[in-house]
């Protein structure tokens, strides 16, 4: 293995890896930093780039590029309340409300921070699991799919952003979005009037556009301000948020943990790492008061969440040939066309190959990280900018992007129609969040329901003991807090 | 006022970049060559149409050949915008049948696949039938005997053949859907299906490491390297073979100019006999096994012709 | 009854719900469950909302769905930036305004949908900032065109997006 390893890591050592390297970790910035494109475009676009290129080398610039989306994504999502890819959505939680306070910096410095440490963590634990990552796919199944989707929907419980009724109504609307489309069980379309596009649903992409760019953007506009308003850039924020990382290292473990276990599981989607591990971060916090405001945990959280789930989705891919994410289903095409077959066999005959991928993922990341802190108090300017200037561009290009995705004008529309939605959802004290939690979430609490069902039966839910434990963790998250209202005094007197 | 005149001189002259002009076949093509691939990148379809797009390429004298991928609807919204677009043999598009003729065949679309510009077949695939190492089911027999089997399908119109080869082998199946074919497969891995039918591309690389277990090969032959597996054609059922098999098409809209076509069918029926490319094909075990334009068409019409006596399974599975 | 901004979205909300139950009552029992589940139960909450919003006198009574939860008095209320009334006083900007915004968005995508997508770029970019934002023609035209150069170089030459395909 360690020969392997050795193997793998030469090619990044020549002048030719190293200058790939470069090339796709600038373009999967790029591609991260814009709405609507992601890890898949970027990668479906270096293809053909890569025909001419050896294996390795085809490794290094796909991952290059794969491995900067993360940490980019989140760099507009901390800016300008725009997630660049749906996986930095929970970043701009509380993110952007640094930014409004002036504190882009420190939110830029944690953000580089925890995703490349937490890129790290995702790629030590997949270079570890290989061995028994079998075990570990087959343990999770529809009940705990459920499970986990039934525990990310409770965090709308918990990030209500005022009113906690609205909060419940965003996320009952949310659900009731995430029944349109083709019901995959029945095969039977719901809410979808003949119309093909809306065979899909409602895709969580082109809303999550819509309502953060968007909306964003209209407030903006209309208010007339610059991102930051009347608040000074703190310039020393950058290595305060460095410092903050490691101040918070549970946070951070925590966050990295959560974001390989999702993105090892495959059918969960690496869009819900970053919000359960935001939702992880508030439930076990003693000082809750802070979180939807501005508390860096929330960034830290979700951006260590967001970088590991790429290593964790990295083992059904390389252990089954399954891949984990979609990024994933990309870059094995890819490697087809470079004759490499992928599945166990791929494991036996090309370890070097595997880690040449694992250490280009790493340095990938560390690389763009590098990039984001050097250039932190340039990008925190930005928010100085009237948002006259910055809005119309945000409209264009977030619209222009959804188009982009896949080729769809639906998927513009349905932008448009979450973007003044959204407005109206923020503007009036609902809960954006709930909302787009409840959409992701609701298609796959639906799914693994009726799979568990049929499969299982009711019981399936309980017998299984990692179903069983997140069920109960579920009731001890939601309860605890009406707990520990009641004092010891308070108890003893609701007894006698 | 001056404002709104220069913007609608703006937009009047935007509009004339998109004007078309006559086309020779020798001038053909004059621009970039969009495939429109009605899935996400990375999968099998898109895999193949991206395998073949060099040599494609070079067949038309080094012409720029893209992809576009246009997933979603159920593979429908991406044929459409292959279906409607100009017929100046600039957008072509990768069609995957039994889907797209079944849904036809149930009705309720606007396409017709008779009306296609058939360029040529890429290739062709049998199904397996695999079982889960930890069904309680160990054998066909097995499952033919069951009150009630689990089987995993990816969606359900794309599991149509294996629904109606199911109810022709007498297996009282209860289909469970997944969101791709690939989570089915991890599911029957689990046991928490009984069995799967995929393509043989797709399951080949866990049928080899042992994670599933072949029982049933939709084919004439015995495939080379599952010698001890059955066929279908063993077991007396031929004409399921042309039901439970998928095809990756080349074609393009209806009424393409006659010369522009032939020559895209010669670029095409060139290309997929390229030694190289078939090389390199069946060394990712991804094998052409192509026919050329007339071929095709008629295989699409024996297409719709096998499945026309189910419709009503059909209707009842899809509408 | 109060006619507000609050209230008329509320509206909205319930009746968007209420079709949705409404339409899945034609569909088989597994495809309707889940609709009348999330349904049912939705439009009991809104409908207490829309009440509250509407009358004054059951703001009073359901003063539980204006309340802050068991969860909220754990979070300290000083400082919160989106409370409910705070937003909506925050955005004293009437609504007129937002909704030439709309329509702006509106023209914007049907545009990309007729015309070349560069071109509507840099017209709207200009015309939004020049018009609506009264910013200054100069800077106007520079933001555009330097915003549309970078649409078409990235979408147009490098991605060759197409609306038109």
């Amino acid at each position: 293995m360690l020969a392997s390893a050795l193997e793998g890591f030469m090619p990044l050592l020549s002048w030719s890896g190293l200058l790939l390297l470069l090339l796709g970790t600038l373009m999967g910035m790029l591609f991260g930093i814009l709405p609507g494109l992601g890890g898949p475009q970027v990668l479906a676009l270096l293809i053909p780039v890569t025909y001419g290129l050896s294996p390795h080398m085809a490794t290094i610039i796909l991952i290059g590029a794969m491995g900067a989306v993360p940490f980019s994504g989140s760099i507009t999502a901390i800016l300008i309340n725009t997630p660049g890819t749906g996986a930095s959505a929970a970043t701009t939680f509380d993110g952007f409300p640094l930014s409004r306070q002036g504190k882009a910096g420190l939110a830029l410095g944690a953000s580089a921070t925890a995703s490349a440490l937490g890129a790290i963590f995702g790629a030590a634990v997949l270079a570890l699991l290989i061995p028994v990552g079998r075990q570990v796919i087959m343990a999770f199944s529809y009940p705990e799919f459920f499970m986990l989707a039934i525990m990310g929907l409770s965090v709308i419980a918990l990030v209500s952003q005022g009113s906690p009724w609205k909060s419940l109504i965003s996320g009952g609307f949310g659900l009731m979005l995430s029944t349109i489309g083709s019901d995959p069980i029945t095969g039977l379309s719901r809410f979808t009037f003949g119309n093909f596009y809306l065979w899909d649903g409602i895709k969580p992409v082109p809303a999550l556009i819509g309502m953060f760019a968007i909306a964003e953007s209209i407030d903006l506009f209309i208010k007339k301000e610059s991102i930051a308003g009347q608040h000074k850039i703190l310039i020393s924020g950058v290595w305060d948020g460095i410092r903050s990382v490691f101040q918070n290292f549970g946070v951070f473990l925590r966050g990295s943990i959560i974001g390989t276990v999702i993105g090892i599981i495959p059918g969960v989607g690496g869009v819900v790492a970053n919000f359960l591990a935001y939702a992880q971060t508030i439930q076990t916090a003693k000082d809750k008061s802070g979180f939807g405001k501005g508390d860096i945990r929330g960034v830290i959280a979700a951006e260590a969440a967001n970088n590991a789930k790429d290593g964790g989705a990295l083992v059904p891919t390389v252990v089954f040939g399954i891949p984990g994410s979609l990024e994933m289903a990309v870059l094995l095409g890819a490697l087809i066309l470079h004759g490499l077959e992928p599945g166990p066999d791929l494991l036996l005959d090309r370890l070097d190959i595997i880690f040449t991928l694992i250490f280009t993922l790493v340095l990938a990341n560390i690389l763009v990280s590098v990039i984001g802190l050097v250039s932190a108090r340039q990008l925190a300017r930005l928010t100085k900018i009237p948002s006259a200037y910055v809005a119309p561009v945000i409209f264009c290009l977030s619209l222009i992007g959804a188009y982009s995705m896949n080729n769809l004008f639906g998927d513009v529309l349905v932008t448009l129609c979450f973007g003044i939605f959204g407005y109206f959802v923020k503007r009036l004290g609902y809960s954006k969040i709930a909302l787009v939690i409840a959409l992701l979430l609701g298609k796959i609490a639906q799914e693994s329901f009726h799979q568990t069902l049929v499969s299982m039966g009711i019981k399936g839910f309980f017998v299984r003991p990692i179903s069983l434990c997140l069920f109960i963790l579920i009731l001890v998250f939601l309860t605890l807090p009406y707990l520990k209202t009641f004092s010891p005094r308070q108890a003893k007197g609701l007894l006698k | 006022m001056k404002k709104l005149y220069v913007c609608l001189i703006v937009f009047v002259l935007t509009l004339g970049l998109c004007g078309p002009g006559a086309l020779t076949a020798e001038a053909f093509p004059q621009k970039p060559i969009t495939i429109i691939v009605p899935f996400s990148p990375g999968g099998g379809a898109d895999t193949y149409v991206r395998l073949i797009i060099p040599y494609l390429s070079r067949q038309l004298d080094g012409a720029n050949v893209i992809v576009k991928n246009i997933p979603g609807g159920d593979m429908i919204t991406g044929l459409m915008k292959i279906y409607r677009a100009r017929p100046d043999g600039h957008t072509l598009g990768l069609f995957m049948t039994p889907g797209q003729a079944v849904r036809q065949i149930v009705g309720g679309v606007n396409y017709d696949l008779g009306k296609v510009t058939w360029l040529g077949r890429i290739s062709t695939m049998g199904y397996i039938m695999a079982l889960s190492p930890k069904s309680k089911f160990k054998s066909l027999e097995e499952l033919q005997n069951a009150d009630k089997v689990i089987l995993g399908v990816a969606n359900i119109s794309g599991a149509i053949g294996t629904l109606i080869s199911s109810e022709k082998l007498k297996i009282k199946i209860t289909p469970l859907a997944h969101r791709g074919s690939r989570e089915a497969i991890l599911a029957a891995i689990r046991g928490d299906v009984d069995f799967v039918q995929f393509p043989i591309t797709t399951l080949r690389p866990v049928l080899k490491a042992g994670d599933l277990k072949p029982v049933l090969v939709f084919s004439k032959n015995r495939l080379a390297d599952f010698q001890n597996i059955p066929t279908i054609d063993e077991l007396g059922h031929p004409t399921l073979i042309d039901i439970v098999k998928i095809g990756y098409y080349l074609g393009g809209p209806p009424s393409m100019p006659l010369e522009i076509t032939r020559k895209l069918e010669k670029a095409v029926e060139a290309a997929l006999k390229d030694k190289e490319l078939r090389a390199k094909a069946d060394k990712v075990k991804r094998p052409i096994i192509e026919s050329n334009a007339p071929e095709a068409r008629s295989d699409i019409h024996a297409i719709l012709d096998s499945y026309a006596p189910f419709k009503e399974v059909l209707v009842k599975y899809l509408k | 009854m109060r006619i507000s901004a609050r209230s008329i979205f509320s509206f909205f909300l319930i009746v968007v719900v209420a079709i949705m139950v409404f339409l899945s009552f034609d569909y088989n029992d597994k495809a309707r469950f889940f609709p009348l589940l999330f349904g049912g139960v939705t439009i009991i909450l809104i409908g207490l909302q829309l009440l509250s919003d509407c009358f004054s006198g059951f703001e009073k009574r359901l003063a539980f769905v204006g309340r802050k939860s068991a969860f909220s008095k754990l979070i300290k209320t000083g400082g919160e930036t989106q409370n409910p009334s705070e937003a909506e006083q925050s955005s004293g900007v009437p609504f007129v305004r937002v909704f030439r915004l709309f329509l702006w968005l509106v023209a914007l995508t049907a545009a990309l949908y007729f015309f070349n997508y560069v071109a509507v770029s840099v017209v709207f970019i200009f015309l939004l900032i020049a018009l609506e934002a009264k910013a200054g023609w100069l800077r106007a035209l520079f933001v555009a065109l330097s915003v549309g150069i970078f649409i078409f170089a990235l979408f147009g030459i490098i991605l060759r997006v197409n609306f038109q395909v």
